[in-house]
């Protein structure tokens, strides 16, 4: 199976779940003859349909060789996906360290949570933390700080288990 | 009127006209050029600091900076394939293929160019035929609005790389995630999923910055090997010489005209004015095959069309006291905030703060290329730094920015989900712009398609008895059978060749 049958299968089955959603809509007495899940049922149907056209050119395609130079879709992503485990592993990495920092950023405060969110993103990259990529990121997260919530008057979060610095 | 014209030259030297207009310009290229802050923001964020002004001074400022983001926009486009504004999603194709081929400062060059072409006509446009052109704009219909919105997705057809059902499903993509929130017609709550903060649906910047930027970041980082780096030759800004800039004159008078056309009209926008002017200057390149690989005719024409419409998309505001937009509605706070109305009784009462206003525009636009100069060494003094650096730093001014707009950790988890939506759409080589392009359009597709609907009584004829509206239906109609037919010969040719040959991009429709 290569990466265009499978985003058919993955299009048609989201398909499947938003048409299921779209039907549990509510219909209101102040709501028209097409109501609040008339058009979302539609576009539904058509997203099925072109997850089920794109999965048979797929199967097409794969058995009429001449074509696959048309519709190989490496000639059409990033350079990331030359190796796509390698891609996949490392952004579930920057995903994970982002998920943190969102979690971490009303407790900590902006100043300590951005300060390691940079450290953090900064040595998964391979960059080795000596006191001056230290300095960096604390200093980064004071800099956007003092841009943000001084210059441009953003009230960002102080913070509720570190003493209210900022 | 000879009055009023000289009244406003006078205000150049008593008033705070001058200042006002280059310190808006040098602010909003600026915001318009941090990822993750809108022109909206930007002048949002001014917006507490007129009220003690003169009336014409604030306004001034907030009008200059919002022409000023619409520039700012397309240097992160150009540098870092980040959008600064909706309306520089365009831009990417071409302007980050050129930053990529080591001709950043010619395209950032092009780019200013192109804004400032687009700009001028703009304002001309602006102040020439805002009464007339209002009354055109205020005959549209439900019915019309619906047609628009079609015709600009019928675009994906022709903008997009790729297989034209990869566009179609990129598209609905869009128009899916555009369904979640308040029904526009029955306030229903669709695909909120109980959850308050999805009532008002899903703020489009946010969707933008996770789908571009955060996706890039990811993308970055999963590459193995070196890191690319600047090259020193995009670390100038370098405008077009007079070879180049006939080369773009055709585009960027194109993406001026589409920009007048889209800025009259509510609901259109710089982003539909943008990708349609960059889809027509393809269209009418002697060099279309260029386009998509670093064509200087795919920036100049979509820049030419947001700074256009930005300066028409004024019109409406002025001439009804309707906003077009985000930013023209801040536009309207300002005027409000010192207890002014725009619209008609304004403009009879009071003509000369409206020609103040021109002025001023005036004024920004001749300070757009010393401003640009002056601002984007900083944006290229960034982009220079080690990539895991910028990365990060990237990663971290995205957060804060998305922060920014409603102040909610829930904002920057859709940024987070966008992000990974992207990094997905890039795995499978799906288009993204057609899904910006459904998520901008889904609104007024939906809701002017069902308000037609009330109104006719559930007759769908009444799209077909709108001239207007049956125009541009036919005209999307034509986009998209055009590039389905243009697939199918290229496929055709292809089956032809030998396969190693056939890996040209698909042709755009004709």
């Amino acid at each position: 199976m290569n990466r265009d049958m499978a985003l058919g299968l993955i299009v048609m089955a989201v398909a499947g779940l938003y048409i299921r959603s779209a039907l549990a809509i509510p219909v209101s007495f102040l709501g028209d003859a097409i109501g609040a899940g008339g058009v979302p049922l539609v576009l539904g149907w058509l997203l099925a349909l072109a997850g089920a056209g794109l999965f048979i050119h797929a199967l097409v395609a794969r058995r009429a060789p001449a074509t696959v130079a048309v519709t190989d879709p490496e000639d059409e992503v990033g350079g990331a996906f030359a190796d796509p485990r390698h891609a996949v592993l490392k952004a579930a990495g920057v995903i994970l360290i982002a998920a943190v920092f969102l979690f971490a950023l009303r407790p900590l405060g902006y100043v300590p949570a951005v300060a390691l969110l940079l450290a953090a993103l900064l040595a998964y990259q391979g960059v080795r933390l000596r006191p001056v990529q230290l300095i960096v990121a604390i200093g980064g997260a004071l800099c956007l700080w003092a841009l943000f919530d001084l210059g441009l008057g953003i009230d960002l979060p102080d913070g509720t288990l570190l003493p209210n610095l900022f | 009127m000879t009055d009023v014209i000289l009244q406003s030259v006078g205000m150049l030297g008593t008033t705070m006209i001058v200042p006002m207009a280059i310190l808006g310009m040098v602010w909003g290229i600026f915001g318009g050029a941090l990822p993750g802050i809108s022109p909206s923001i930007t002048m949002a964020l001014l917006l507490p600091l007129t009220y003690t002004m003169e009336p014409i001074s604030a306004l001034v400022l907030l009008a200059s900076t919002y022409v000023g983001a619409e520039y700012g926009g397309s240097v992160p486009a150009i540098l870092i394939r980040t959008p600064g504004t909706n309306a520089a999603a365009a831009t990417i194709i071409d302007g980050y293929e050129m930053k990529r081929r080591g001709r950043g400062s010619e395209a950032l060059g092009i780019s200013l160019w192109s804004s400032s072409v687009g700009n001028v006509v703009g304002i001309l446009c602006l102040i020439l035929f805002t009464a007339p052109l209002s009354q055109l704009a205020l005959s549209f219909r439900p019915t019309t609005y619906f047609a628009l919105g079609v015709l600009g997705l019928s675009v994906i057809a022709t903008v997009s790389e790729g297989l034209l059902i990869k566009g179609v499903i990129s598209a609905l993509i869009g128009l899916a995630i555009a369904t979640i929130g308040t029904d526009p017609v029955s306030g229903v709550a669709r695909f909120t999923l109980g959850n308050p903060d999805l009532l008002s649906g899903v703020p489009i910047i946010l969707v933008m910055v996770g789908l571009f930027a955060v996706s890039e970041v990811l993308d970055q980082i999963g590459t193995k090997g070196a890191w690319e780096r600047a090259q020193p030759s995009g670390s100038r800004l370098r405008l077009p010489d007079w070879a180049g800039q006939k080369r773009i004159t055709k585009a960027s008078l194109i993406g001026s005209a589409i920009g007048v056309f889209c800025g009259i009209m509510p609901g259109a926008g710089g982003t539909v004015a943008s990708f349609m002017a960059y889809n027509e200057a393809r269209r009418f390149s002697r060099h279309p095959e260029t386009f998509g690989k670093g064509s200087e005719e795919g920036i100049a024409a979509p820049e030419a069309a947001n700074n256009a419409d930005a300066g028409v998309g004024l019109i409406p505001l002025l001439s009804f006291g309707i906003p077009a937009s985000n930013s023209t509605a801040i536009l309207l706070g300002g005027f409000l905030i010192h207890g002014l109305i725009p619209g008609p009784v304004l403009f009879d009462r009071d003509p000369t703060l409206l020609y103040g206003l021109f002025t001023g525009l005036i004024v920004a636009t001749i300070a757009l290329i010393p401003a640009a100069f002056m601002t984007l060494s900083v944006c290229i003094w960034l982009v220079n730094r080690p990539k895991p650096y910028l990365m990060a730093f990237v990663l971290a001014l995205v957060f804060t920015g998305a922060y920014s707009v409603n102040f909610s950790i829930f904002d920057l988890g859709l940024v987070l989900a966008a992000g990974v939506l992207g990094f997905a759409m890039r795995y499978f080589g799906l288009p993204m712009l057609p899904t910006i392009l459904g998520l901008v359009l889904g609104y007024m597709i939906e809701a002017n398609y069902r308000r037609s609907l009330v109104i006719s009584g559930g007759d769908h004829w009444i799209f077909l008895e709108d001239r207007i509206a049956a125009v541009f239906l036919a005209l999307a109609l034509i986009f998209f059978v055009g590039s389905l037919v243009a697939e199918f010969r290229q496929r055709r040719r292809a089956q032809a060749q030998p396969a190693g040959s056939a890996t040209e991009p698909r042709e755009p429709a004709q």
